[in-house]
């Protein structure tokens, strides 16, 4: 850029650097500015006070909300001898809830199945549980969802070589008719060496399909793997508590 | 002269002030000391009886909860008293809502008791497939392959939620620091958590509790919660 040539007789402004022209000898002498231009000036405490409501509003923010205490955790549980005559009452009471033998935990959501008595987890194993999936029978107006019950059961049957009694759902869900002769429902050798029945239609099983164990793919029922099965089956009588969450 | 003499040999008036000022102050003291152990004694049993009296009427109902046992660092879910799963407590706190760091104290309310029915915030996401039958026309050939739905574990968890019970108390749900995605998502996501905490507690007179879990019991949990759990809070 050439700044040498002619007289200019206005300052001249370069990428925000001013640069003071010389003036002429006859010119007025020109009177002196400030370095920084009137928008500038006009800007800086705009931008100041900004930034200061900007930072108010952050700590307000900040600051707001809750302010958490930490509650004390642990301590000594009181024991048996230092409770008196009623809270001992209490906790018998409270006590007869949970069940003397071994019982069954299923979570559901996880596929794993465990065997306990008292604290001590006597089998952990990976099971099938509902699928959660819909079944319309358009024909009928009627629909299934294929949920496991959660909740609190017993076993009510033990059997081996259990024969599957098919209902309506599994023969809409083959696209077949449903027979009229009950004898057609009857299907041998899928729901593996035991079955433990908890009510509503719903069991402990075996399956055919060991793969998909870990996975929901079941109708509600709870399918184990053929060893975790026979181990479960040795453990249990009717009238095991199961708790499924 | 002779005043002094007498003071002398019985102990005077001011010494037998000061005698008696000795024996009331300590007979207070005894008073004091013997009385403030057997307050706390009876507050405490008190509190035993309390919090086993909860537990019973928990335990009596067929409805799922959460046992939150300050006292023994862990919280329960449970059924009729079974413990189904444990979750070690890393962190329990207490939330006082507060405006600019000024707290509004007046404002915190206690959180011990029985709280109903709990739902997860945000909403576990509910995958419904609907099955297709096949076309009892169709060759067999194009039967439909069953297509099972996605494991649990591909279901993401926010890295703080909360449990919401109808009578207003509200569990924060959260993992340590470390845990927490990092960059420009942690950020925003840190922000939306703030702006939605400071909407809360300026909202309405709510017990408010925050619990920290490790990373994969707060998964477990946000999975694998029954639908209106109840909580039972046993303090310290």
């Amino acid at each position: 850029m050439n700044l040498g040539s002619g007289t200019p007789s206005h300052p001249v402004v370069v990428a925000n650097t001013q640069v003071a022209a010389v003036p002429p000898a006859s010119a007025p002498p020109v009177r002196a500015t400030s370095p920084v231009p009137p928008r500038r000036r006009v800007r800086l405490p705009l931008v100041l006070t900004s930034a200061g409501i900007g930072v108010v509003l952050g700590l307000g923010v900040w600051g707001s909300g809750y302010k958490y205490t930490s509650m004390r955790l642990g301590g000594d549980p009181p024991s048996a001898t230092a409770l008196d005559a009623e809270q001992r009452r209490q906790l018998a009471r409270l006590q007869r809830y949970v069940p003397r033998e071994p019982f069954i935990v299923v979570d559901a959501a996880h596929n794993r199945l465990q065997l306990r008595d008292g604290d001590e987890v006597k089998q952990d194993a990976v099971c099938s549980s509902g699928s959660g999936m819909i079944l319309k029978d358009d024909g009928a107006e009627r629909h299934w969802v294929f949920d496991t019950p959660r909740g609190h059961f017993r076993i009510l049957n033990i059997t081996r070589n259990p024969i599957w009694k098919k209902p309506d759902w599994a023969f809409v869900e083959e696209g077949k008719p449903i027979p009229r002769d009950p004898g057609d429902r009857f299907e041998a050798g899928v729901l593996g060496e035991y079955g433990m029945y908890f009510g509503d239609g719903f069991l402990i099983h075996g399956t055919l399909y060991e793969r998909l164990l870990g996975r929901s793919v079941t109708h509600g029922c709870i399918r184990l793997g053929r060893e975790d099965l026979r181990a479960l089956y040795s453990a249990v009588r009717v009238g095991t508590a199961i708790y499924i969450y | 002269m002779g005043e002094i003499e007498r003071d002398a040999s019985t102990g005077g008036p001011s010494g037998r002030r000061g005698l008696c000022c000795a024996i009331v102050a300590a007979a207070w003291l005894l008073v004091a000391c013997g009385s403030a152990p057997a307050e706390d004694a009876g507050d405490s049993t008190a509190a035993l009886r309390s919090a086993l009296a909860l537990q019973l009427e928990m335990a009596a109902s067929d409805r799922f909860y959460l046992e939150i046992d300050a006292p023994g660092g862990v919280m329960r879910l449970k059924l009729n008293a079974v413990s189904l799963h444990a979750y070690p407590l890393l962190g329990l706190e207490r939330g006082t809502p507060r405006v600019a760091f000024f707290t509004l104290g007046s404002r915190a309310v206690a959180a011990a008791g029985v709280h109903p029915v709990g739902s997860i915030d945000p909403p576990r996401p509910e995958i419904r497939l609907e099955i297709q039958p096949p076309d009892p026309n169709a060759p067999d050939s194009t039967l439909p392959v069953f297509e099972p739905p996605p494991s649990i574990e591909e279901m993401s968890v926010p890295w703080s939620y909360a449990i919401r019970f109808e009578d207003g108390l509200t569990l924060a749900v959260t993992s340590p620091r470390e845990s927490a995605a990092g960059g420009i998502k942690g950020m925003v996501g840190a922000l939306r958590d703030k702006i939605a905490e400071c909407r809360e507690a300026l909202a309405v007179r709510r017990p408010h509790l925050r619990i920290v879990l490790e990373r994969a019991d707060a998964q477990h949990l946000y999975r694998s919660l029954p639908p209106e759990t109840n909580c039972l809070v046993l303090a310290p």
